[in-house]
């Protein structure tokens, strides 16, 4: 018998933030601080990805950060020297996207026992804002990863 | 030993190689592929001891591609290497004959230990 559905935002933003430490902590070897949370839309990334997480909610979590961060990221993630040559951009996205499917990933099974419906998409990458479709609730996680600003965004009842 | 990467991330391609080396598994230079239709060809040209694949791909996905291989006879070692790992998905891997499951994040211990004693 699976735990009762969630319907309330607190709990998808603490097993979002849960799963982004994780996912830092292991593939970034960086700790994660969280710093605000807001309902209110942060300014324009330069570069986010975002995934469809669909059960008995319709939800979409992303990450996004300017240039430079990203790069400092994804080169963490990829094993990289800091001063290696940056990444051109769609190996960035596609970096950036991997670290958005590991949150998701590991957020499905953080809230699995809840919803055993749960589905996520693969992720959709691009360079600025997302323009997400019928959001009825949102919150914005701005953090920081090591000294690399980052914020997670999680939008409910969206679509892209 | 003779791998195929099959992920539709260059970046977790990426990964699973230096991993792999992280973990001391001793391998030759591992072939790739981007999602489970490229993987089937890979299979027949490479003929690999071992394949490492991703389940959420286009075209393709990583259990309809073990499916496939297992179809035509082929029972060579199988892993999924993914960021869902759920008891369902974990049994429906091995039930279509994937010998194991890792999941992301995972450290080059986790990653070695899987592919060492395949342990689902």
């Amino acid at each position: 018998m699976s735990a009762p559905a969630v319907s309330d935002m607190t709990t998808w933003v603490e097993g979002l933030l849960g799963a982004a430490v994780e996912v830092c902590e292991t593939a970034l070897m960086q700790p994660l601080e969280p710093l605000t949370t807001s309902s209110e839309m942060p300014p324009a990334p330069g570069v986010g990805s975002y995934i469809a997480v669909v059960g008995e909610e319709k939800l979409i979590v992303g990450i996004g950060c300017d240039h430079e961060p990203a790069q400092e990221l994804c080169k963490r993630l990829l094993g990289m020297e800091a001063e290696d040559e940056d990444l051109s951009t769609e190996d960035l996205l596609d970096a950036i996207g991997e670290i958005a499917n590991m949150i998701a990933g590991v957020l499905k099974a953080r809230m699995v026992e809840h919803d055993p419906s749960i589905l996520i998409g693969l992720p959709t990458c691009i360079e600025g804002r997302l323009h997400a479709a019928q959001c009825v609730d949102s919150r914005f996680l701005s953090c920081q990863v090591g000294a690399a600003p980052l914020t997670i965004s999680l939008l409910r009842g969206a679509t892209m | 030993m003779k791998v195929l990467i099959v992920d539709d991330s260059k970046a977790m391609r990426m990964i699973v190689r230096r991993t792999l080396r992280q973990a001391n598994v001793e391998t030759a230079d591992p072939a790739e592929a981007g999602n489970g239709t490229e993987a089937l060809d890979a299979v027949n040209t490479d003929q690999p001891d071992l394949i490492l694949c991703d389940w959420n791909m286009p075209e393709m996905n990583g259990i309809e591609f073990l499916r496939a291989l297992r179809a035509d006879g082929n029972q060579v070692r199988f892993g999924f290497v993914t960021s869902e790992g759920t008891a369902e998905m974990r049994a429906e891997a091995l039930a279509a004959g994937a010998q194991f499951i890792i999941t992301k994040p995972f450290t080059p211990e986790k990653f070695g230990a899987a592919i060492e004693n395949e342990d689902a």
